[in-house]
């Protein structure tokens, strides 16, 4: 009885042994791929990273030729030739007017009435 | 049995140790030079261009912008079509006039020439090609071209205030460098600094993000705010051509400023150039004459004499000219008026309305040579104005204490003293501001990445009285509307002015058949929105200032009233 009661203590003390190997094996293994699949993430990320910078290059260059456009519809020069293309022409001799307009008085107003 | 199998294992040993041998020696004795190869490989730096500033007008507008450009490059080696085909293609493109069939052959012909050259593996067809004419050669997908971007400026208003704004061109390095006016006084800050990228990148070039890198951010070139107005700069530019060509003069400028803050509302300088196409004009061009060129002021100068005289005490507006009743003889020369006309007892207000040279010279000998001299450097002649453009020049005063009677005569009515425009136009501020002498600048605000500062300039300085700049601006109130200019000035409107008709000096004599014709005012006189001075060289139509540069000065001014909103009286 005695032999048989150390041969099951042994035979729980491997049992022991082997799940703590399967666990800590299986930890490893986890590890191990989660490694690799942030690896691989930091390489794609680089290709991802290189894209948007090409992509904002693209905008930035958009954007200053739009700004480019926007400006010279709006110049000086480019708004006279509109404005004699749509028949204004330039104010001739100004005539100043002077004349004293009469202005109806502010009502009294009595507090209290 | 048992010696194949030692055999065996020593062949395995043998082969173990030749490759751990082989393997060292990789990685061991050629490791350092093989790692340095590889870092070569996956090591890339680049320098982050920083963007050049712009330049804004006070409402914000653009005078200039920067833009994005491309050069055309070409490899000989990769093209596969003809080299005078592509030229032929391309050609119309890169002229500015592609209906003239002289320029397209010839630009054929440059191009031809470029990519003809097999020997070389790159070829710069074209600089600064707007990005239109790049996509339309782009389009045509010719093998071997290829566009690098730059960074280039765009003008709005084409040519206008070009000598004010200058250019940028480039230095003996290739880099970008701004030259004359705004952009050469401001190139540091407008150009910025540019930054440095340092990473490893794999053979695709993609950035290895777990690897080493190090940046320095580039830092963007300041927008400058200028206080050159639009509107007024390019009346004042039109109005200027205008006048050139109907008084036959060989050039002109015309220079408006805000008395009391000294901000420069309009700088015109003929014949100028296009900023744009710099490459196609001489270094005369690029001077601005406002700020570089010295010229002899002739009477507009007496206007400065006289304030002067005023706040010495040595003369008073009623002060009466005991030697004003025929030429004056002075060191062996003869002193006359303009038109030979002498009033005996004229007062100084009568000097300044008829221009008397012999009147002033009654106003030297009241002040002396010392005197006047030391009044001359308060009002800034014979010193920079400090102005913020490139290329300012300050003619030198003679030396004090070494005038003769002749030199002090004669500098009253403005020979024998050379200045500048903007120097003039200072001095009479301070006879339309109530005394004080201001800085001129054209730059008020600089902004950059989130933040602006505005820029003061040098509080100005009193230098002669009030009552010395009221009396004086009277005066020539009193000159503007009896002098000889009375005709053309523009009714219902009080002005000070003054014109000026200047012998130009040649080798040692003045010119008997050339003047420069000046005429320098302001308005309103109680409280003065702008001073203006406008000159013409060598004008052909007539002699006297009072019948070309007083009429254009006018003509400017007729349309600067409503415009600042100056009232008639």
């Amino acid at each position: 009885m005695l032999r048989n009661k150390t041969n099951n203590t042994d035979k729980i003390k491997l049992n022991l042994k082997s799940s703590k190997v399967y666990v800590l094996g299986g930890i490893c293994a986890i590890l191990a791929v989660f490694s690799i699949f942030l690896t691989i993430e930091a390489a794609t990320s680089g290709a991802e990273i290189a894209e948007l910078q090409k992509k904002e290059a693209q905008l930035l260059t958009q954007r200053q030729d739009l700004q480019e456009s926007l400006v010279e519809s709006l110049s000086v020069n480019s708004l006279q030739e509109k404005s004699i293309q749509m028949g204004f022409t330039k104010v001739g001799n100004l005539v100043y007017v002077s004349s004293s307009v009469p202005v109806a008085s502010l009502p009294n107003v009595n507090v209290g009435q | 049995m048992h010696v194949k199998i030692r055999i065996l294992l020593v062949i395995f040993i043998l082969l173990f140790l030749g490759l751990t041998a082989r393997l060292a020696y990789w990685q061991v004795i050629r490791g350092a030079d093989l790692s340095q190869k590889a870092q070569g490989q996956y090591d890339s730096s680049t320098v982050t261009s920083a963007p050049r500033g712009n330049i804004l007008a006070p409402d914000g507008s653009f005078w200039v912008l920067r833009n994005n450009v491309w050069q055309i490059t070409a490899n000989p080696k990769l093209i596969k079509d003809s080299p005078e085909k592509i030229a032929e293609r391309v050609s119309h493109f890169l002229v500015e006039k592609p209906d003239d069939v002289a320029s397209v052959s010839a630009e054929v012909f440059r191009i031809n020439s470029l990519l003809s050259k097999k020997n070389v593996s790159w070829v710069s067809i074209a600089q600064k090609v707007s990005d239109g004419i790049k996509k339309n050669i782009q389009a045509m997908g010719i093998t071997g071209l290829d566009f690098i971007q730059q960074e280039g400026r765009f003008y709005p208003e084409a040519s206008s205030a070009a000598q004010l704004l200058g250019f940028v061109g480039k230095d003996e390095a290739g880099e970008n460098v701004g030259y004359f006016g705004i952009e050469g006084y401001y190139n540091l800050p407008l150009s910025g600094k540019p930054g440095f990228v340092a990473q490893e990148k794999d053979a695709k070039g993609i950035p290895i993000l777990l690897g080493g890198s190090k940046q320095v951010t580039a830092i963007n070139g300041v927008d400058l705010t200028v206080s050159v107005d639009k509107r007024i700069q390019i009346v004042a530019e039109k109005k200027l051509e205008e006048g050139i060509a109907k008084y036959g003069a060989i050039g002109g400028t015309v220079t408006i400023m805000n008395p009391h803050t000294g901000e420069i509302l309009a700088m015109v300088g003929s014949p100028s150039f296009d900023p744009d196409k710099y490459q196609k004009y001489g270094n005369d061009y690029f001077r601005n004459p406002v700020i570089s060129d010295s010229f002899e002021p002739g009477s507009t100068f007496k206007v400065v004499v006289m304030a002067s005289g005023i706040d010495m005490g040595a003369i008073t507006p009623e002060t009466k000219c005991d030697i004003c009743a025929g030429p004056l003889n002075v060191d062996g020369y003869q002193i006359k008026t303009w038109n030979n006309e002498y009033r005996d007892g004229s007062t100084m207000t009568d000097v300044l309305v008829h221009s008397d040279n012999v009147g002033m010279s009654f106003v030297g000998q009241k002040m002396g040579a010392d005197g006047l001299y030391d009044y001359l450097q308060k009002f800034g002649f014979g010193s920079l104005t400090g102005i913020d453009l490139q290329g300012e020049a300050a003619p030198a005063l003679r030396k004090r204490g070494t005038w003769s009677n002749v030199d002090l005569d004669t500098t009253t009515f403005g020979q024998g003293i050379a200045v500048t425009a903007i120097q003039m136009v200072r001095a009479v501020s301070v006879i339309a501001n109530g005394g004080y002498l201001p800085t001129p600048h054209v730059v008020t605000k600089i902004q950059g990445d989130g933040w602006q500062e505005k820029i003061d300039p040098p509080a100005p300085i009193r230098i002669i009285s009030q009552k010395a700049a009221e009396e004086t601006a009277e005066m020539m109130v009193a000159a503007a509307n009896i002098g000889e200019a009375k005709w053309t000035k523009i009714p219902g409107f009080t002005v000070a002015a003054k014109t000026g008709t200047a012998q130009i000096p040649v080798a040692g004599h003045y010119d008997p058949t050339n003047t420069n014709h000046s005429f320098i005012g302001f308005a309103p006189v109680k409280n003065p929105k702008f001073v203006m001075m406008v000159t013409l060289h060598s004008p052909t139509q007539s002699p006297w200032a009072a019948e070309t540069a007083a009429p254009l000065w006018y003509s400017i001014a007729r349309d600067l009233f409503p415009y600042m909103g100056v009232q008639p009286d």
